[in-house]
This record gives structure tokens, sequence and C-alpha cells, in this order.
């Protein structure tokens, strides 16, 4: 059977290029595009200066941005297409990175470096203020991620000088799990 | 006589070396055997890079565990690991995950042949799209969105980290199991003038 293949291969070649192909574009990527977001200082989603650590929580996308001259927190609108003010949340005193944004955009989970500690914040619009959600753990946190309707945060944990994963809810106490930090 | 046997000898092995060669650049290959202890959350070497389901029930990660760099997911209301087939391979580097409303995509970052790029995994089907073949400049950072149509990312063509949005299409399935309020928006979409 399996020399009939070969045979019908090496005759014509009749076989060789569909299955190279099938093997070729088994694994081709989506015909996708970009959609395109203002790309601007004042309130696009990218700017002419660093934009990173994007996160994407459906209507509202939340990033960090170098375009008002210091690190801070922006939050884009997919509806309106304009920035969010987020008063309250970037502070003088305070590095901010890797925010995490919820479904209605009321929630930012975020890293923080302040006075020599960093933590993981908890913003809430609403209320104009940070939550510290690690105030009890004094070891090196960073890179939070937050569910969508903002009760569960997961960021990285500094335990004996290893990274671990933990898992907390929005008032910062540590889910019931084994080998979950606290 | 001799010349042309000699000939019809050689064109099969020919056509088997081009279906050999389409094979190994497609990727595809056998699936990587998970070694390493996954019957806690956290193990004995590094676990990194948290990210949560939408639903907030899931929880993907890299891990050290296994003695490679591995991507692996986590059932954290049945406190156990799930199978991921086919997403971490022998020869390729996985980093930065992220998922959809209820884990049914995983995007992230896979480097196989020295440049990183984003690709997406789908839980249902089993296997994995690249984004971004044929992008101009570096990517990193995927983050996808709850429903699974879009993926935003970081690219530096420009010489320097900006925003990039992509639209997977119309057309995919939406990941909208235990949707949360205020999820499944309409997007304005434009197309790319690129």
């Amino acid at each position: 059977m399996l020399s009939k293949v070969f045979e019908l291969m090496g005759r014509k070649g009749v076989l060789t290029l569909p299955l190279a192909l099938f093997f070729l574009t088994s694994c081709v990527g989506p015909a996708g595009r970009l959609v395109r977001y203002p790309n601007n200082d004042r309130g696009g989603l990218s700017s002419p200066h660093d934009d990173r650590e994007v996160h994407h929580g459906g209507r509202y996308i939340a990033l960090v941005s170098d375009r008002r001259g210091r690190q801070e927190i922006e939050l884009f609108d997919t509806r309106s297409r304009n920035l969010i003010p987020l008063p309250g949340l970037n502070r003088q005193d305070t590095v901010v990175s890797h925010p995490s944004v919820s479904a209605d955009g009321q929630f930012i989970a975020y890293g923080g470096v302040r006075d020599g500690r960093s933590d993981i914040y908890l913003y809430r619009r609403a209320r104009r203020e940070s939550r510290n959600l690690t105030q009890r753990l004094n070891t090196a946190v960073r890179n939070p991620s937050m569910s969508e309707r903002g009760d569960r945060v997961a960021f990285e944990v500094n335990v004996n000088g290893q990274w671990e994963v933990a898992i907390y809810d929005q008032n910062g106490r540590p889910l019931n799990i084994p080998t979950n930090p606290r | 006589m001799r010349a042309g046997e000699a000939k019809k000898a050689w064109r099969v092995p020919r056509n088997i070396v081009v279906l050999g060669i389409a094979m190994a650049v497609s990727g595809c290959v056998a699936p990587l055997p998970q070694a390493g202890d996954y019957s806690r959350l956290n193990s004995r070497f590094s676990d990194t890079e948290p990210a949560l389901s939408g639903n907030g029930r899931f929880l993907a990660m890299v891990t050290n565990r296994g003695g490679r760099q591995d991507l692996a997911l986590y059932d954290i209301q049945q406190q156990r690991f799930l199978e991921i087939p086919r997403l971490n391979r022998r020869n390729a580097l996985v980093e930065s995950p992220s998922l959809s409303r209820s884990a049914r995509y995983i995007a992230y970052v896979v480097n196989e042949r020295g440049r990183p790029e984003i690709a997406l995994y789908d839980r249902v089907t089993q296997r994995r799209q690249m984004l971004t073949n044929g992008f101009r400049g570096p990517v990193r950072n995927p983050s996808i969105s709850p429903d699974g149509r879009y993926v935003a990312f970081e690219s530096g063509r420009r010489g320097q980290w900006d925003i990039e949005v992509f639209d997977r299409g119309a057309s995919v399935q939406l990941d909208q199991v235990g949707g949360a309020p205020g999820g499944g928006i309409e997007q304005e979409v434009t197309p790319n003038a690129q």
C-alpha cells in the first residue's frame, strides 16, 4: 500500500505538492488585520513615545506610556477611541507598571514601586485611589494579572529567592490553594 | 536501460525529501511529554508570568518545573493542571501567556527559529496559529481580549515600542462562556491601510 503511494509520488509527483502544501499551510496564521486606532500624543492608543505592557480588557485597553514625560499607566476606551483620565493612580513617588484592567474599566491592578518597596495595587476609578493588596507581604512582587470582574489578582512573588505565582482576591487575601504564597 | 532504471530509483526519494522538509518546516511535530511535578500550583523551580482567564477560573504561567521552560494551565476551581497538547514543543522557547475569558484561547510568544513570534493556541482544536509571521520588526507581550477576537501586543518596527491590535476577524468563534457583565462589545474596525 505504502509502496504504491511512493510509486504514485515518484511517477508524477502527483501527491507531493498538495501534501507538502498541506503540511506547510496547516500551521499558517489566520488572515487577520491590524485595527487602526489613533496614534498620537494626546489621546491615542499608541504615541510617538514608548508604549508598552498592554492589557486588552475588552472595551478598555490599559498600557504603560512615556508620552507625558514620565512612566504612567493610561487607559484607552475603544468605544470613544480616547484616553480615560485616571485621577489618583499615577503618583510622583511611585514607579508604576504592568496594568490589568477589568471589563467595565472600573478597576486596574498594577505594580508599583514606592519608598524602595514593590507592591501590587488595585486602583478603583470611582474612589480615585489605590488599595495595596500586598501590604503584609514584605518581599518583592510584580506582574499582576486580574480577572474581568476585578475580583481576583494573580502576580509573582519572591519566595526564598525564587519567583512563584500567587493568587489573591480583591481584598488582598490569598486564595486557599496549597503552595499559594501568603 | 540501466540509466532509465537509475533515474526512476532517484525520483521517489527526492519527493520524500521534499515532503520531509515540508513536515519539518511546518513544525507540526510530535507532542512533548510533560515532565515535572504538576501536583501543586507552585514548584521547586521558578514559576512566573501568571495570566488569569477573564472569568478568573484559569491561570496560565511559565514554569521551569519540567527541566525546561514550558507554559502551564492551572484550573483554580479544581486545583489541578490541565493538558495543553502540542503547545510546548521540543525546540521552542515559550513565554508571555495571555488567556481569553474561559481560557479557550491562549496567546503567547514562541521562539523556534531565533525570532520571537506571537502565536494563538485554541484549546478546542488543540492547534496553534502564528499571528506575526511576516511582520516587520520585533513583537512581544501579547494580550488577548476576553472574547478572544483581538490580540494586542507591542510592536517595535518604528524603533520604539508601540501598541498594535490584531483583529482575528468577525468569523472567529468567540469565547463567551461565563462572560462577565459588560463583556462582548461591538468594536469599530477599520481596514489597515498598509
